[in-house]
């Protein structure tokens, strides 16, 4: 039945794009008819499985139920939450082998990868550029490219498999007025001036016991941004992991540094936000979406901000990542209507208005120019624009298959200095030899 | 006296242990959110926030009451469901010959050994639509716990403990054994069937991770699952979470103080330790 209806609205569409103007995804040469250009005859229900909770869920029915009764094609997402992105990824794995699946997944980028592997999710491209369901290319442009390109998956010839949802970035903050307490004007250029930034701001009380640090936040997101700001990569052209290179080393040694000298606070959690609240930290690395729970923790006014990463010989760019929607493998129309829903939401409109609710990053440029996020960023969240400005320069980690591995093997590497088990050399060694075999064993 | 004084010290120190974390959840739960978080941590709230249940309990996209009518609901039915299962299975196992029984039994016995981690994607592919259609319902969150071998063993170990005249007595007047298992064993092991009750009955109000896995629709959703929305990749509101645990414990603590005597009782006769 489905498959008469598919041929049908093939057909038509067929006929449709032989008699009608040309459509959004028109970039010269004829392009040839795929699923991806039917168009839709009636109601037509997708279910998205998503990780957002508490008022960002509630924010994100919202903004569906908009979607829902504006669209005007009949179509109704219909969202669940299914826990975390491991929780939904390990449902994933019995719904896939059970048939179960629903229509749009949240992911991040290497279980993508996985579920790609799977042959369980569809390629974007073809309703990207579609003729007339596709983005023109004006909007194509105007979505900031490292997020387009997290998308893109290497093992499987750079096809675009997910789409934009949730994206953060991995930012410094900084406390300004103990900055400036510390006779320093401005934020650090280099790692050299991060770290004697860093171990002024320490301090002891009348029992021996570090009272203020000057850092937190040596993660595996933070470890790869040091790598590249000093000019090193995360990959060989070889697929095998490039970061325990010199580059690494000196990263890890400014942790090890740190970490004796005690001016880096080790967290436990997000204790970091209460110290950095009190007003007893400098800097602490961690994600862009962080903002209202630091704003939160403040115990008194601060002023604080956001800046990018310092540089050592390589570009000022930083970590991007986050949670990307996929298209499983459904009916034409039901593939569709996942597809239809990805473009409205990250749409100028409402990309603004979700980075407001959510305080994760817009995707596009033009939503600077949104007035309501403009206002906001003015008011309330300074820091929002702060971040937003270091997306530009941004890079994604790569969308492989053994990529959560990897990061598994630089933690245990940060673990390994942090409790002084291991020198930053043996340390990494031993990451990347775990690393390489987890992406052997994945290619 | 000292042995006595040293004895009721250990045993102090041990309550104290096992109280601390609902202790810890429950001052929590009036802090504010900074002090929540704050370290050193602080044992007693430095201004009270009650404000902080109505919050937990009006905060968006949580359905307390039709989460505990949930709950309430699936408990009840495993605790009933694993008490009959197990009180055949485990009489049959005691107080039947039959072929291959110590075989059958110690097969039973090593299914416990079985990590659930490593049954958790198959059992959730049993319950897809391909299979048994149960996804999304309430028969998935109950019908696999129906079955219990814990609770078979710990039946079979009271059921062991029947003195055999008490059967020869009855089968001499004509009570087949199903008449013996109702009317004279049942009454005899009540301690260890209200232990399997409320052992049974507790898993299943703590149960997160299953319903989560074979639920979409949040009216279908337990009350464990309802507490997810406090956390989200940022950070957590802890004074908030613990406001929502305390209130999510709160009845499975009455049952427990209603039925301490029985529960002490079973876990004591049967030799079972915590």
């Amino acid at each position: 039945m489905m498959r008469h209806l598919f041929a049908l609205s093939f057909a038509a569409t067929l006929v449709a794009a032989a008699c009608g103007p040309a459509g959004p995804g028109e970039q010269g040469a004829p392009a040839k008819e795929t699923e991806a250009d039917i168009s839709l005859s009636g109601p037509v229900e997708a279910i998205l499985w998503h990780n957002q909770t508490g008022t960002s869920a509630k924010l994100l029915e919202d903004i569906i139920g908009e979607f829902n009764s504006s669209n005007g094609k009949g179509i109704t997402i219909k969202p669940e939450v299914q826990g975390n992105y491991t929780q939904i990824y390990q449902k994933m794995l019995g719904a896939i082998q059970a048939g179960a699946m629903p229509d749009g997944v949240v992911a991040v980028e290497n279980q993508v990868a996985d579920y790609a592997k799977a042959g369980v999710v569809i390629e974007i491209d073809q309703y990207m550029n579609s003729r007339k369901n596709g983005l023109s290319k004006e909007s194509l442009a105007d979505i900031y490219k490292p997020y387009l390109d997290s998308n893109r998956y290497p093992q499987y010839e750079n096809k675009i498999l997910s789409f934009p949802f949730v994206k953060s970035l991995e930012v410094n903050m900084v406390n300004d007025d103990l900055l400036k307490e510390l006779g320093f004007s401005a934020h650090p250029k280099t790692w050299e001036e991060f770290e004697r930034m860093a171990r002024a701001a320490k301090r002891v009380g009348p029992d021996g016991k570090v009272t203020r640090w000057g850092w937190a936040g040596m993660g595996s997101e933070a470890f790869l941004a040091q790598v590249i700001t000093r000019g090193g990569k995360i990959l060989n052209a070889d697929g095998t992991v490039a970061w325990a290179g010199k580059e690494g080393v000196e990263s890890l040694k400014v942790y090890q540094r740190c970490i004796e000298e005690q001016f880096c606070y080790v967290p436990t959690g997000f204790d970091w936000q209460d110290r950095f609240g009190e007003g007893n930290l400098l800097f602490a690395t961690g994600t862009s979406t962080g903002r209202p729970f630091v704003r939160s923790a403040l115990k008194k006014p601060i002023n604080w901000s956001i800046f990018g990463m310092p540089t050592a010989g390589g570009p000022a760019q930083t970590i991007q990542f986050g949670g990307v929607i996929a298209i499983t493998k459904s009916t034409p129309e039901k593939q569709l209507a996942v597809w239809e829903f990805l473009k409205w939401f990250t749409d100028t409109k409402q990309t603004a208005k979700w980075a407001i609710v959510s305080g994760y990053m817009p995707i596009r440029a033009t939503a600077l120019e949104d007035p309501a996020l403009k206002a906001h960023w003015a008011g309330p969240d300074a820091q929002g624009r702060q971040a937003f400005q270091l997306v530009p320069s941004s890079a994604a980690g790569p969308s492989i298959r053994g990529w959560q591995e990897v990061r598994d093997a630089i933690f245990e590497a940060l673990q390994k200095v942090q409790t002084k088990k291991a020198t930053p050399e043996d340390a990494l060694g031993a990451a990347a030899t775990k690393a390489n075999n987890a992406l052997k064993e994945n290619k | 006296m000292k042995s006595r004084v040293l004895k009721h010290g250990f045993l102090l120190l041990g309550a104290a242990v096992m109280a601390f974390p609902f202790y810890w959840m429950l001052t929590t739960s009036f802090k504010s959110f900074l002090e929540a978080q704050s370290y050193p941590p602080t044992f007693w709230p430095a201004v009270w926030h009650p404000e902080n249940w109505i919050e937990a309990w009006n905060f968006p996209n949580t359905r307390w009451p039709r989460s505990f009518a949930n709950t309430i609901f699936v408990a009840t039915a495993v605790t009933l469901g694993t008490i009959v299962s197990a009180v055949l299975a485990a009489y049959a196992f005691a107080r039947m010959e039959f072929r291959g029984r110590g075989v059958l039994f110690s097969i039973f016995l090593l299914t416990i050994f079985i990590p659930n981690e490593a049954t958790l994607i198959p059992n959730f592919v049993l319950m897809s639509r391909r299979y048994l259609g149960w996804y999304d319902t309430y028969t998935a969150q109950i019908v696999p716990f129906l079955a219990s071998v814990f609770s078979i063993f710990l039946l079979r170990q009271f059921f062991l403990g029947v003195p055999k005249e008490l059967q020869d007595a009855a089968r001499l007047d004509g009570a087949g054994h199903l008449r013996f298992l109702w009317s004279v064993a049942l009454p005899l092991v009540r301690p260890a069937l209200i232990t399997v009750a409320l052992i049974n009955f507790l898993a299943s109000w703590n149960s997160f991770l299953w319903p989560l896995l074979v639920t979409s629709s949040p009216d279908l959703r337990p009350i464990q699952v309802a507490l997810l929305p406090f956390s989200s990749e940022a950070g957590t509101q802890y004074h908030l979470l613990m406001a929502g645990a305390s209130f999510v414990i709160l009845p499975t603590v009455a049952v427990y103080l209603v039925a301490q005597r029985y529960f002490i009782e079973g876990v004591a006769s049967s030799g079972i330790r915590g």
